[in-house]
């Protein structure tokens, strides 16, 4: 009886194991995130005190898995230049040393700048870290306008079936049919004009934008191009969460308790909101990060082939793109803007892989299994 | 007991799947007074979830009821629940008409509290403005079905209950909103036997409670002779006999009834083995001609493949239908 309620407890405070560095470090942010929590809503951390043990034992399987480390690792670094890269950028994007000194033009590596400079003269690291945000903005942004949108139409899809169901996925199949890659070229060629028209009448959403990018007012003119991609690459991406949402609604639909749901006479719309979704969202979540590193990639496809930022807007695809006429003179500004393309790719993968293991509670304890207890507890 | 509180009239329920037409009911037609409990019995398949489904429209596509009129009497008015359009057979379910499932471990979202649940019953019919006084409602709730120390189990999730307390939760939900019919699926079926007797034992209690009509969907002889009134036995999508309990086990007319009753296993007659009934239930795709129960019967005739016969009574409140009779 005594051992069963230490074992409770050590589930409740995590303090029962034998933490590493990682999980220290894991732990020290939670507890900041907790005492946050705490300062603005009184009694949280006592309310929610299993909740908190769960996000520790969360990281503590995390940290077990190197490849989910190193995603981790990867990730935050990305996100943290995404939002702050901007503003620790040596020299604004769109500063041109070129027209005070014209030996910039195409210097190596070290000469002028650390990583060399592009055929303005620019400072690599400078955009480099400009283009973090632009990626990471056009990323997240197609990610929220996609997959709610895809989310929403695979329930209705699913959960009423039929006729609907039919029409929603046949129209899925029609987005599916095309390469996704050819069809977000397609609108990205064609939405610019239109939407050049609704920023210039809306003030308040071009602001936004260049908000959002970091960028001046100059740049306003080039906003709808990005504008342009976002849109056509959220087109492209729901019907594949159409699908996978469709694909657990229907298991999901079948459970006992959505028809409990029903017999209770609850609407669709709540049944579908409140007993399906949350219990699907799970593996969509994991999608969505597995997900992340291909709208990286679609997006700096797109502007390498020329959709998209126009300079003097920072992308990575892009300063591959005028990189390739120098090539291979000018071999930085292919390699670097490459590799980072790489890392951040990857570094999306590992973690939605990584994740996938933690959030699948079968998986997970396995994984649990390897965190040793203190006190020479039996495993 | 002469007061009908449901009419079913030829209630006829068909799914369309790949391999054909299922007949699941075909004219499946009985009436169910106020107050009373009524079983409906019969094997695997035989259609007995299907009807009780089909009173509030729950029958999922590809099922369709085809025809049939189920008049619901309240107050001196009658209502027909199939002509009914869902925003307003919502109405009805749960608050006029619940349901018990079978399976306690799965008839509950593993993602919400048992309090929210019982909650979130009431709030669908209006009994309370929000979640949060739901969830004070639910321990009283909790408290009439037994449950111990409700007001901790409120916040407990359904993986943190064993099957006895889930399904108390379950009759919980049910009679939240007071229904007048309370319609138990099998609700002892995925229990053991220990905690079947207290589940039959506490929905006994609600009915007198509350007042309610049972409509119990069983397989198990036992637990109709235990907790019905009158019983419909049903074969292959149809009803082949109808009666109180003490004619069903008295003086059964039917010779499937016969067999169900042989199956039974008695504790006063010592026997080698159970009598079985031979052959096994028909597809419903292409049900046999005549009486669907005429390739296992050991009375039947030329007419019995020729002739479908008809729920006729043949006593005072005694249905049956068979030629042989």
């Amino acid at each position: 009886m005594q051992e069963i309620h230490e074992g409770q407890e050590g589930q409740k405070t995590g303090e029962e194991y034998q933490r590493s560095i990682l999980d220290r470090i894991s732990d020290f942010f939670i507890e900041v995130l907790v005492s946050l929590i705490s300062t603005v809503k009184k009694g949280w951390r006592e309310k929610n005190r299993s909740r908190v043990a769960e996000w520790k034992l969360m990281f503590y399987a995390l940290n077990r898995s190197p490849p989910g480390v190193i995603g981790l690792f990867l990730v935050t670094i990305f996100v943290f230049l995404g939002i702050f890269g901007p503003f620790l950028a040596p020299y604004k994007y769109n500063y041109f040393p070129i027209f005070e000194n014209g030996d910039t033009y195409l210097s190596p590596p070290g000469q002028f700048f650390p990583l060399g400079a592009d055929h303005f003269g620019r400072d690599l690291v400078s955009l480099l870290l400009q283009g973090a945000r632009t990626s990471l903005v056009i990323s997240i942004i197609v990610i929220i306008l996609g997959v709610p949108l895809g989310i929403v139409l695979g329930l209705v899809a699913g959960y009423f079936g039929g006729k609907i169901d039919e029409l929603i996925m046949r129209i899925t199949d029609m987005f599916l049919a095309f390469p996704p890659l050819i069809l977000a070229i397609a609108f990205a060629a064609v939405l610019p004009e239109r939407i050049s028209y609704l920023i210039n009448n809306n003030p308040l959403l071009q602001q936004l934008l260049l908000w959002l990018f970091a960028l001046d007012t100059r740049e306003a003119g080039n906003l709808s191009r990005l504008l342009a991609v976002m849109i056509a690459m959220a087109i492209v991406w729901w019907p594949g969460y159409a699908r996978i949402t469709r694909g657990s609604t229907l298991t999901e639909r079948e459970s006992l308790y959505v028809e409990s749901a029903r017999a209770i006479g609850l609407s669709s719309a709540k049944i579908m909101a409140k007993h399906i979704l949350p219990n699907i969202i799970g593996p969509i979540l994991v999608y969505v990060t597995l997900d992340f590193g291909s709208v990286v990639l679609t997006e700096a496809g797109l502007s390498f082939l020329g959709l998209g930022a126009t300079p003097p807007i920072a992308d990575w695809g892009r300063i591959v793109y005028d990189g390739s006429q120098f090539f291979p003179k000018a071999w930085w500004l292919i390699i670097f803007p490459g590799s980072i393309v790489l890392l951040d790719v990857l570094g999306w993968n590992l973690l939605g892989d990584s994740l996938r293991d933690v959030l699948d509670p079968k998986l997970r304890r396995s994984i649990e299994f390897k965190v040793k207890r203190k006190k020479g507890e039996k495993t | 007991m002469t007061d009908k509180v449901l009419e079913v009239k030829n209630l006829t329920v068909h799914f369309y799947t790949y391999a054909g037409v299922v007949k699941a009911i075909e004219n499946v037609s009985f009436d169910v007074y106020r107050g009373e409990t009524f079983a409906l019995v019969g094997e695997t398949g035989c259609g007995k979830s299907v009807t009780a489904r089909a009173l509030t429209q729950l029958i999922e596509s590809p099922g369709r009821i085809v025809e049939g009129e189920v008049y619901y009497h309240k107050n001196g008015e009658s209502v027909d629940l199939l002509k009914l359009e869902e925003e307003e057979i919502r109405k009805y379910r749960g608050k006029e008409i619940a349901y018990i499932f079978q399976d306690p471990q799965s008839s509950l979202d593993p993602l919400y509290s048992v309090g929210f649940q019982v909650s979130e019953a009431l709030y669908a019919h209006n009994k309370v403005k929000s979640i949060k006084e739901g969830i004070r409602k639910a321990v009283d709730i909790l408290r009439t079905v037994l449950m111990p120390d409700p007001e901790k189990r409120v916040s407990n999730y359904p993986h943190e209950l064993s099957g006895g307390m889930k399904q108390r939760v379950t009759i919980g939900i049910g009679i939240s909103n007071d229904p007048k019919i309370l319609i138990a699926d099998e609700p002892t079926t995925a229990l053991d036997v220990t905690v079947q007797a207290q589940i039959l034992n506490l929905i006994k209690e609600m009915k007198r409670k509350y007042g309610a009509t049972v409509l119990l969907i069983t397989h198990d002889m036992g637990v109709v002779a235990d907790m019905a009134d009158r019983v419909a036995v049903m074969y292959a999508g149809k009803i082949v006999e109808l009666a109180d309990v003490f004619s069903i086990f008295k003086e059964p007319i039917h010779p499937y009834t016969e067999g169900l009753l042989k199956a039974v296993p008695n504790p006063l007659i010592k026997i080698e083995r159970l009598e079985t009934i031979p052959g096994t239930v028909p597809s419903l795709i292409n049900p046999p001609s005549g009486c669907r129960f005429n390739p296992r019967c050991p009375l039947a005739s030329q007419i019995c493949r020729a002739k479908i016969p008809e729920l006729e009574e043949v006593k005072n409140g005694h249905y049956v239908a068979c030629h042989n009779r």
